[in-house]
């Protein structure tokens, strides 16, 4: 598990946690993992009793690098936008903004939309932030992720994107026979067994 | 008598081989061909807590877990990985072979 001074490899991951987004989830919690990252997202906060904004603060202030998914900011059921994804984005930049001292200030962000410039129409402000397009494909997440992490931490062996895809694919293939031994259900994993199956079978694999 | 306080192993790439780095050192204490051998000897040296060896891949960089509890039991985990492995180094060794 993250330790409290692990600030500098942990990624806060803001996303949908819908069926149809999990794909995609899934690829950037195995991007991540694959970079020798500590994955971290709103989902700690479900089970642990603690009040849910003051968790999902705790783990913004706990990591210094931010993926933040936009994709989804769309009108919903009722007419309107889920604004939890623009508003944990806004967390982070004041965090950044008006982190307690330097590592704060020094935070990296990445902003995610599923087509260029969309973001135009409902986000104006955040212009000149790092804002890239996944088209809603995993391999095209995959590679946006790797790419800046690689960047922003100076990283400059980790493997590019199509191999972290390929290894993704081999991980996905491997996932339901994996859970069936353990008897668990692929579609149904908590945060903490998906991350727990990513990390080893990552160990397993000379990646 | 003070119990003794097991430090972390990191098992890590070793020119083509594996080995194990306990943490804090710059050498390393054993050379292995295998990563699978170099992680159960970790393990043991660790006291089979998993949470005191630290594995590597290639590029050096340290494969980290969730920081949420999980409920997987991690040997059984790795157990079935290593049979899928091993299966499909059996099929292949079978092509190659036909």
């Amino acid at each position: 598990m993250a330790d409290s001074d692990d600030f500098d490899r942990c990624v806060f991951i803001n996303c949908p946690f819908d069926t149809e987004y999990h794909p995609l989830f899934e690829a950037i919690v195995f991007a991540v993992s694959i970079a020798g990252f500590h994955p971290r997202c709103a989902l700690e906060a479900s089970n642990s009793g603690a009040y849910r904004l003051a968790k999902i603060l705790d783990i913004i202030n706990g990591c210094r690098y931010g993926i933040h998914d936009l994709s989804r900011t769309q009108p919903g059921a009722y007419g309107l936008p889920r604004f939890n994804m623009p508003f944990e984005l806004g967390l982070d930049i004041g965090c950044k903004r008006f982190g307690s001292d330097e590592r704060r200030q020094a935070k990296s962000l990445l902003i995610l939309d599923r087509s260029r410039f969309r973001y135009q129409k409902f986000l104006s402000d955040i212009a000149g932030q790092d804002i890239r397009h996944h088209a809603s494909s995993p391999r095209r997440a995959i590679g946006c992720v790797r790419d800046w992490l690689s960047l922003e931490s100076r990283n400059f062996k980790m493997p590019g994107g199509d191999h972290i895809f390929a290894r993704y694919r081999e991980f996905r293939r491997d996932l339901p026979n994996l859970c069936l031994r353990v008897r668990l259900n692929p579609e149904n994993l908590t945060f903490g067994d998906l991350g727990e199956a990513i990390r080893t079978w990552l160990e397993e694999y000379e990646t | 008598m003070m119990p003794k306080v097991l430090s972390r192993q990191h098992v890590v790439p070793h020119g083509k081989s594996w080995a194990i780095r306990p943490e804090g050192n710059t050498r390393v204490t054993a050379i292995f061909r295998s990563k699978r051998e170099a992680i159960d000897r970790a393990r043991e040296i660790a006291g089979n807590r998993d949470s005191l060896v630290v594995v590597h891949g290639r590029n050096g960089q340290a494969f980290l877990g969730p920081a949420v509890p999980s409920t997987i039991d991690r040997n059984e985990l790795r157990q079935a990985i290593r049979e899928l492995q091993d299966a499909r180094g059996r099929q292949a060794a079978e092509k190659r072979s036909k």
